[in-house]
């Protein structure tokens, strides 16, 4: 079976990512990861992620994915010495400097990151001859380029199936080095590709269409070939997105979760259904792209930066007691409210809110601040961790 | 002494400005990015009497797909034949094909803005790489500092417009397509707040710096290897060259003021501003 890999950008996250089926996660580092900007792990968190995800019979593995400049050379041994002392899994490198010390020096298990636009057999030939154990193709590969490189090479490959794409072949974007001095390669992107330009012909003249150009992509859904790429033999299905919220994790993750599942309990049936449930949480329209060859017009997102704020996600259970479930709100919601609850074992359960009282009891007509604690009746046994979204109002 | 070579527009530049230049970068059709002109081999063929005592260097630079790994190793059999310093490359692919005795030549690194640090420049020299082209985003120290701790022989990008982005996307036709318009040609420039970035599209999409890069000044203090000019809209090459060609420790101010003067639209680029990754 392969394996689930979801992003986590702190520990709250890294744990509901786990809860919610991930096989593996992937985080960030303080140090020589490529989301600078993000919350990123301690070492101390780190300890306290291995140890979680290790509990669950789970996998860790440390983005450490920075293009070096010669004044972080001295970073790496030390920094890869500490990761392998406290029991990750396995780094994701694309520099390759960082690549052989860690081959060197440590027992760490390398992937190679995509950063690397690992695209065709022969480079993937040389890294397996380095001691590379896995290789995170690049997003532009299509299927026909899998299936040869798998064919061919006798090593662990890892795709894309769900997130944002970056709209150049990645490491060969420095928009942000420009535009605003961020370097893209150690971290800093700030995400050029998303803006909008006016757009000129050769001699000048402003091309004039009804919305601004921009190089911006749709993001990637891999959901209608899951079945496909697990008969290809692709050993990790990776999840982009690690600034994204536990909603977005718990959704996309239980969604692929149950996919792969029922592939191996052969009840496998594309549901359609499945699609609507991941653009609940989707910033963008999500589509397959480079795997069936389609990188054309209908791939580019023109829809400028005006990016849906979700309200979908109402809240987290608590706890569940005597009929009553505790819930931390997150969005607003009200008596009347049809809300479906979902979890790590439960699928979708619908159900029409009634009552809410306040934690001392009281009844109230709606949950209206961020983190209030609440009660709903309900007499379906809840779990700790499910989460309860908007079904219709 | 350093030496001068150019990324040329056409075979016409290259026969006119071969006296002005120690060497060409040549691109081959279908097996690079980042150029304007690329040239198929039957093309080289023809020039190669011209130029064969300048120092050539070959860019294949693109990322490589399979389909592109049987034209790869036809091309590098068959540059077996001619006298060339160097295979400019990015993807690994090229390294691979080296061990597996597909080419004679030496190789460059050419990965663009990854070529940042010495320690990944000394791993491709021992992996057959003889050469490194240092990206345009580190700064003159780090050049220096490069310089101190590798035996590889360093270009870098001096003059003329800097590639920022590089897609297997048609951007431009996507756009265009979508909106119905009409693409007159390759070349279009994206505009914000003041400035006009090059974009260029032939299979794939090319974006460059909004200012045509001007390293002259640190033309000795570097003293690098080789330094490439890139002709890419560039109307007065020529005379570019010419001042190149007259540069010495006593007027390279002048010789750099003169390059700003004749262009308009220069920057020193990354030499003296270090980019920030950690926002505060």
């Amino acid at each position: 079976m392969p394996e689930l890999l979801s992003p986590a950008g702190d520990l709250e996250r890294l744990k509901y990512a786990i809860l919610y089926g991930a096989d593996a996660v992937y985080v960030g580092g303080n140090v020589l990861g490529l989301r600078a900007n993000a919350i990123n792990f301690t070492i101390e968190e780190l300890k306290e992620a291995v140890k979680f995800v290790h509990e669950h019979n789970k996998k860790i593995y440390v983005t450490v994915n920075v293009v070096l400049h010669n004044k972080e050379i001295g970073l790496v041994e030390n920094y890869l010495k500490e990761l392998d002392s406290i029991g990750v899994d396995a780094i994701i490198a694309s520099d390759p400097t960082i690549v052989s010390i860690a081959l060197e020096n440590t027992n760490l298990e390398v992937h190679l990151s995509t950063q690397q636009s690992t695209l065709n057999i022969e480079a993937v030939k040389y890294w397996k001859e380095k001691g590379v154990k896995r290789i995170v193709l690049g997003r532009e590969v299509s299927r026909e380029e899998i299936k040869e490189i798998i064919d061919n090479v006798d090593i662990d490959i890892e795709c894309f199936i769900h997130g944002a794409m970056c709209a150049g072949y990645s490491g060969r974007c420095v928009l942000s080095n420009y535009f605003t001095n961020r370097d893209a390669n150690r971290g800093g992107c700030s995400q050029i590709c998303r803006w909008d330009f006016d757009l000129y012909d050769k001699d000048f003249n402003m091309i004039e269409a009804e919305k601004p150009f921009t190089f911006s992509s749709k993001d990637l859904s891999m959901l209608k070939y899951i079945s496909d790429m697990i008969e290809l033999g692709i050993k990790s299905f990776k999840v982009e997105g690690r600034m994204r919220s536990i909603y977005y994790l718990a959704t996309v993750i239980s969604t692929y979760r149950h996919v792969i599942d029922s592939y191996y309990n052969g009840t496998y049936k594309y549901d359609s259904k499945l699609e609507d449930v991941l653009r609940r949480v989707a910033n963008r329209d999500s589509i397959p792209q480079f795997y069936d060859s389609n990188y054309g017009a209908n791939t580019s997102y023109y829809n400028g930066r005006i990016e849906v704020s979700n309200q979908d996600f109402l809240g987290v259970v608590k706890e569940y007691k005597d009929g009553y479930a505790t819930i931390e709100e997150r969005n607003y919601f009200e008596v009347g409210y049809v809300v479906e609850f979902f979890g790590p074992e439960l699928d979708a359960y619908t159900y029409k809110i009634e009552e809410i009282f306040d934690e001392d009891g009281n009844k109230i007509t709606a949950a209206n601040h961020p983190f209030q604690i609440v009660k709903i009746k309900i007499d379906k046994e809840l779990k700790e961790n499910d989460f309860m979204r908007i079904k219709s109002i | 002494m350093s030496k001068i070579i150019l990324i040329p527009n056409s075979i016409e530049d290259i026969c006119n400005l071969r006296d002005k230049v120690d060497g060409f970068i040549i691109p081959i059709k279908d097996l690079s990015i980042n150029y304007e002109a690329t040239f198929t081999t039957q093309e080289f063929k023809e020039i190669y009497n011209e130029i064969k005592n300048k120092d050539i260097f070959i860019s294949l630079n693109k990322n490589m797909h399979n389909k592109d790994l049987d034209y790869l190793k036809n091309i590098l059999k068959e540059l077996d034949n001619y006298d060339i310093k160097g295979i400019i490359y990015y993807d690994v692919a090229l390294i691979n094909l080296k061990k597996e005795g597909f080419t004679k030549h030496d190789l460059v690194w050419g990965a663009d803005h990854m070529v940042s640090n010495y320690a990944t420049i000394n791993f491709w020299n021992k992996e057959g790489a003889k050469y490194a082209y240092l990206a345009s985003e580190i700064t003159k120290n780090e050049i220096l500092d490069i310089k101190k701790n590798t035996d590889s022989i360093l270009m870098m990008n001096i003059f003329g417009y800097v590639p920022i982005f590089t897609s297997k996307r048609n951007l431009i036709t996507n756009y265009l397509e979508t909106f119905n318009k009409e693409k007159i040609s390759n070349l279009y420039y994206m505009y914000k707040e003041g400035i006009y970035y090059p974009v260029y599209e032939n299979d794939g999409t090319v974006a460059y710096s909004g200012y045509v890069l001007n390293g002259l000044k640190e033309y000795y203090d570097l003293d690098l290897d080789y330094y490439v000019i890139n002709s890419f809209l560039i109307d007065d090459i020529s005379k570019v060259l010419d001042i190149f060609n007259k540069i010495d420790k006593n007027n390279l101010e002048k010789c750099y003021q003169d390059l700003n003067k004749i262009i308009g639209n220069t920057s020193d680029g990354f030499l003296h501003k270090e980019t920030i990754y950690k926002v505060k």
